[in-house]
């Protein structure tokens, strides 16, 4: 008794199926899907950071982190065969990320800091505190925007200090870790390539 | 990875600038009475009627979506330069009235600046999310809370009356379902959902949403964008002559009135 072995290979017609569909030039759909996972994983470590960051004054908080998880999205229409782009349209952003030194614009000489919680997030321009008066300053000492309480002249109540500038410091936290961004994404293109292979 | 500078989300600048600037003395209430077609193609603000108002408003909102102040040379455009800025065009008086009402106040511009940045941004990120392997991968969405308030609304209780689901509690559908334009009170399938509301969404992926039984194995997400454009046509309003009259009254050159046909349609800019 003899026995016959027919091998055929169903595989290659398979793998050539699932090789075109991730070929060079048809790579796009791919892209955008690593594209919006990384869109989650970008917002998701913002809102972690608006968690664990309240406003060490205890003042009432201006959402910096989950401001900026809100503009960073996914931009199809720069993303490509061979790159996803996530935008993150904060300025504000980038310097937390390299750090930097901000400096007054707008033909200003100061920038206004912020001493009380109701003078936060506000801009002496806005008028939002009315009466608002320049103090200080003599002999070269630090100067302020604030004005009388009532109770006579040594009552001052202080809103603002103002500084030629400001230097921010890069926060390390600013960007979740590459290795939690890479393993998120490697899984991400596995169950992709998976559901490309299901279905060929 | 590599993160060089901020950019601008493409589709976020194009959703605002889409917009026509219509002026009218209509509140809230009564815009939100109106057809949706024309709110989505409008850039309005209840009560406020001058167009010079709403236009600089528009321009100020472009400049934080698209970051041109760079180029410029100015400070980035961002919350308190648009209070700052809307309030000095605005002629405001000294102080805040701290009113809603009062299209000067802090409360009211922030509002403004923070629900039309937010809604041009989640309506890029709903866009991009149609694309048909995005649906694939993501087909389903979970309603979350993405910030914080002191006062927060039941959602759990809207979404439910909404006819939604619960998956251990998460509330969590098809990205198709209409469910996401019914919790919205502006019916809208994209975020914000309600002013001030602190509620977002996140992607739950296909393993996650098969898992979880909000989807059956290699089930397909349809995309939205072209039924969603075909309602907002369907929704403009087929009327008697008066109320059609009384439409072009409040938006003038930017919708053109079709009296025999009993329909009034959208003219006016890019949308």
């Amino acid at each position: 008794m003899s026995l016959t072995f027919k091998v055929t290979d169903t595989a290659t017609a398979q793998l050539d199926q699932i090789r075109a569909q991730i070929a060079p030039g048809r790579r796009r759909g791919l892209m955008l899907v690593l594209g919006r996972q990384a869109q989650t994983i970008f917002r998701s470590h913002f809102r972690s950071r608006e968690a664990d960051s309240p406003n060490k004054k205890g003042w009432p908080r201006q959402h910096f982190w989950s401001g900026v998880a809100k503009v960073t999205a996914l931009d199809s229409s720069q993303t490509t065969d061979s790159k996803a782009v996530v935008a993150i349209s904060s300025p504000a952003f980038a310097a937390k990320v390299h750090g930097a030194t901000i400096l007054p614009t707008g033909g200003r000489r100061m920038l206004a800091i912020p001493m009380r919680a109701e003078a936060y997030g506000v801009r002496p321009s806005s008028g939002i505190i009315p009466g608002l008066v320049l103090l200080g300053g003599k002999s070269g000492g630090a100067l302020y925007l604030g004005k009388r309480a009532e109770g006579g002249f040594k009552n001052l109540i202080l809103y603002f200090r103002l500084v030629p500038r400001v230097t921010v410091r890069a926060d390390s936290r600013a960007l979740p870790s590459v290795a939690h961004v890479e393993s998120e994404l490697m899984k991400t293109a596995s169950s992709f390539l998976e559901r490309t292979m299901r279905r060929t | 990875m590599e993160f060089s500078q901020p950019m601008p989300i493409a589709a976020a600048v194009d959703r605002l600038t889409s917009k026509t600037p219509v002026g009218s003395r209509l509140n809230t209430a009564q815009w939100q009475e109106l057809s949706q077609g024309l709110r989505e193609r409008a850039f309005f603000s209840a009560g406020v009627e001058k167009m010079n108002t709403l236009t600089t408003m528009q321009a100020k909102l472009q400049e934080a979506l698209d970051l041109s102040s760079r180029d410029q040379g100015k400070a980035f455009m961002d919350r308190s330069r648009f209070v700052a800025e809307m309030r000095n065009a605005l002629g405001a008086q000294p102080g805040d009235s701290g009113k809603l009402t009062d299209i000067t106040s802090r409360k009211r511009l922030e509002l403004i600046y923070d629900f039309q940045k937010e809604d041009a941004v989640e309506y890029g990120s709903w866009i991009a999310g149609q694309d048909s392997d995005v649906l694939d991968a993501f087909p389903c969405q979970e309603l979350i809370r993405v910030e914080s308030r002191d006062r927060e609304r039941d959602w759990a209780k809207r979404w439910a009356a909404a006819g939604g689901r619960f998956y251990g509690g998460r509330m969590i559908a098809r990205k198709d379902d209409p469910i996401w334009s019914k919790i919205s009170r502006f019916g809208r399938p994209w975020p914000p959902f309600d002013f001030g509301s602190g509620m977002g969404v996140e992607d739950v992926s296909r393993d996650e949403a098969e898992a979880l039984g909000v989807i059956k194995p290699d089930q397909q997400v349809e995309p939205q964008a072209e039924s969603f454009n075909a309602k907002l046509e369907a929704s403009l309003p087929k009327a008697n002559s008066a109320v059609l009259e009384g439409l072009r009254e409040i938006f003038g050159d930017t919708v053109q009135v079709d009296s025999i046909a009993g329909v009034i349609r959208w003219i006016g800019g890019k949308g």
